[in-house]
């Protein structure tokens, strides 16, 4: 309960030896005995685990390519070079091209730099638009519980009884094709979870003797919502965000595999891996790269998601 | 079993107001994309042969020019009848559509998820008794591989390899048309080798979830106190286990069938469209891609009912597997 008093962590027990050493009688000393803070505790615990290192640095690899994708590459990802595929025919990975090329004679390794640029955008954004509704609604519903609980729990059962992926595409059919559509309906479709998931912890933590104490102390509700019980869903929080993210990706790049996402020329992995889908077996590169982007970037954000899920309670395993 | 049967009254109850919301939802969806709507009682072709009077009397005759909410609740009453209207794209009377293809995917769904439950819950077991050994781990890091790769990049790398280039399986569709008055067995055996790829991806990737999942509930359960005076009152371990811990690691499995039958109704759209399954998925998704909107309708209403069915018979089985649930 005390997760975010800062002085509260692990206290190093050779500091707490010479802080207390009677030969060392300096109070100074004692109050100043530096003590690891929470998230210090936590980030390390997170390094113990190689696949949440791992994770780490692929994440901040694949958006350091998708920031910097013009820096790294001399080709753009729209300019259509026929001299670079010959009648057509896409070019297998060579020195000038890392990737090939596909058949419009296009840079195939700075389409998919752009590509990661598209997907973590959408990934990142849409779950941006989900915590915006789901947690709100979520603190609602579990702490002021009565009629407002009763409604949004009944509007998350039709949600979980209505296959989303249908909605999902239904609605980016109806509406036109664009990055803007594509969060937006991912945002819309997906924030049950999370207002589940922030809903049943405020049922929990709003009869705990703290929040008893707050009330008692005459503090504004909304002092109490947001400073007092909300911190202590987000750490939890913080690992079906990343799950979330990847989740959002893996939509994004089959919406776009359906033709109802991202459209020609702007390079997203799920339309490049549609396109590349008649020349698997003359060009297989142009459907490999894509997917293996795809797998590499949800499985870093999961593997920093499950990293996390071990520093915030050892005990899981 | 009667406050049992009780508790399953109740869920039904429950399920009425969500069907209902469902169908209202489809409908306004249905009435606030363009089109004509009385394309959907008489098709397309003919709409556009009609007179501007000849569609007047028609739209008289089908009830057409009166308000919205009345016009709905004849829709309703049209689905209770068993009517969904005629396909855009076919012509053809929907309901006939989807009774050819909901079984196809009812039936693929069930296998999928008994496999998976079938390999899944040793797997996960094994890992709960040999914990963080390289099995236990290997599943663990297995299991966000499954969740990480593209179900559609999946397929289309399987169809690749195993149908194009080496010719192992069949790549789309059910069955072979080019087999000539084929035996039973050969038929049987023709089904199973179109299925492996369609259900054996669905069932690999599920599989390192499933297994975590078991493994948790069961290092759960094995630690709780029941277990361990069942063991201090000298019970064989077998009884143990069987009477006491698999019991209780069978609960909420029961609870969550509902849940991934859901899941795999979802993952059917691309799995189905991809392996050109003639299921309820690849249907939804072809009417989605050619905007056939009485066919979206129904297949909208078809595949909440699905799930909603997938989460009734969890109740019943959680209710049937947990005597708690009948008392309370």
């Amino acid at each position: 309960m005390y997760l975010f008093k800062k002085k509260h962590a692990e206290i190093p027990l050779k500091r707490i030896n010479s802080a207390v050493d009677p030969m060392q009688d300096d109070e100074d000393l004692y109050f100043s005995a530096k003590v690891e803070g929470y998230w210090t505790t936590i980030f390390k615990r997170f390094c113990r685990h190689w696949y949440g290192i791992a994770g780490l640095i692929v994440l901040a690899a694949l958006i350091f390519c998708a920031i910097a994708a013009p820096v790294l590459t001399p080709y753009e990802y729209d300019k259509i070079d026929f001299s670079a595929a010959p009648m057509g025919q896409p070019q297998p990975p060579s020195r000038e091209h890392l990737f090939g090329t596909d058949r419009l004679g296009r840079d195939y390794f700075t389409r998919c730099l752009y590509g990661g640029r598209i997907s973590l955008l959408i990934g990142f954004s849409a779950v941006a638009i989900q915590l915006l509704i789901g947690i709100p609604l979520g603190c609602i519903a579990g702490y002021y519980r009565g009629i407002a609980d009763q409604l949004i729990c009944r509007f998350i059962d039709f949600f979980s009884c209505v296959p989303s992926t249908f909605l999902i595409l239904l609605v980016n059919a109806l509406l036109k094709p664009s990055m803007f559509n594509v969060i937006l309906v991912l945002g819309v479709f997906g924030w049950t979870g999370y207002t589940r998931f922030v809903r049943s912890y405020f049922l929990s933590l709003r009869e705990q003797e703290f929040v008893q104490a707050a009330k008692a102390a005459g503090l504004k509700e909304r002092t109490i919502v947001f400073k007092h019980i909300l911190p202590h869903t987000l750490t939890p929080l913080i690992l079906s965000v990343s799950m979330g993210i990847g989740g959002a990706i893996l939509s994004e790049s089959g919406l776009s595999y359906l033709g109802l996402g991202m459209q020609e020329p702007i390079p997203s992995w799920g339309a490049m891996i549609a396109g590349a889908q008649e020349y698997t077996n003359s060009a297989p590169w142009l459907s490999v790269f894509p997917g293996l982007m795809i797998t590499l970037t949800v499985l870093s954000l999961c593997f920093i998601g499950e990293a996390f899920r071990q520093a915030i309670d050892p005990r899981a395993n | 079993m009667n406050s049992g049967l009780k508790f399953v009254i109740k869920r039904l109850l429950v399920m009425i107001p969500l069907l209902f919301a469902v169908t209202l939802a489809s409908y306004l969806l249905m009435t606030i994309t363009p089109g004509d709507p009385m394309a959907m009682y008489v098709g397309q072709d003919q709409l556009r042969q009609m007179t501007p009077t000849q569609k007047e009397q028609r739209r008289e005759a089908l009830g057409l020019n009166r308000p919205i909410i009345v016009r709905y609740f004849d829709w309703l009453d049209d689905i209770l009848h068993g009517t969904f209207g005629t396909s855009f794209k076919t012509g053809q009377p929907i309901e006939k559509e989807i009774g050819q293809r909901i079984g196809i995917t009812m039936s693929l769904n069930i296998i999928t998820l008994f496999l998976t439950y079938l390999v899944g819950i040793p797997l996960g077991i094994y890992c709960a008794k040999h914990k963080n050994g390289i099995v236990d781990n290997a599943v663990m890091l297995y299991s966000y591989v499954g969740i990480s790769l593209p179900a559609f990049w999946l397929s289309i790398m399987a169809i690749t390899l195993f149908a194009v280039k080496l010719k192992w399986l069949p790549g789309l569709g059910l069955s072979d048309l080019t087999l000539k008055n084929p035996t039973f067995w050969q038929e049987v055996w023709d089904t199973i080798k179109h299925l492996i790829m369609p259900v054996g991806l669905t069932v690999i990737t599920g599989l390192g979830s499933m297994a975590r999942a078991e493994r948790n509930l069961y290092l759960d359960v094995i630690n709780q106190d029941y277990v361990r005076t069942a063991r201090a009152k000298g019970l064989p371990e077998r009884k143990v286990k069987w009477g006491h811990a698999y019991r209780n690691v069978m609960l909420p499995l029961a609870s969550e069938i509902g849940g991934s039958l859901a899941g795999l109704i979802g993952g059917s759209y691309i799995i189905e469209t991809i392996f050109a399954i003639p299921g309820l998925g690849a249907y939804s998704t072809n009417a989605i891609l050619d905007r056939d909107y009485p066919v979206i309708m129904a297949t909208l209403l078809m595949s909440s009912v699905l799930v909603m069915v997938g989460y009734l018979v969890s109740d019943i089985l959680y209710c049937v597997v947990d005597p708690r649930i009948r008392v309370q």
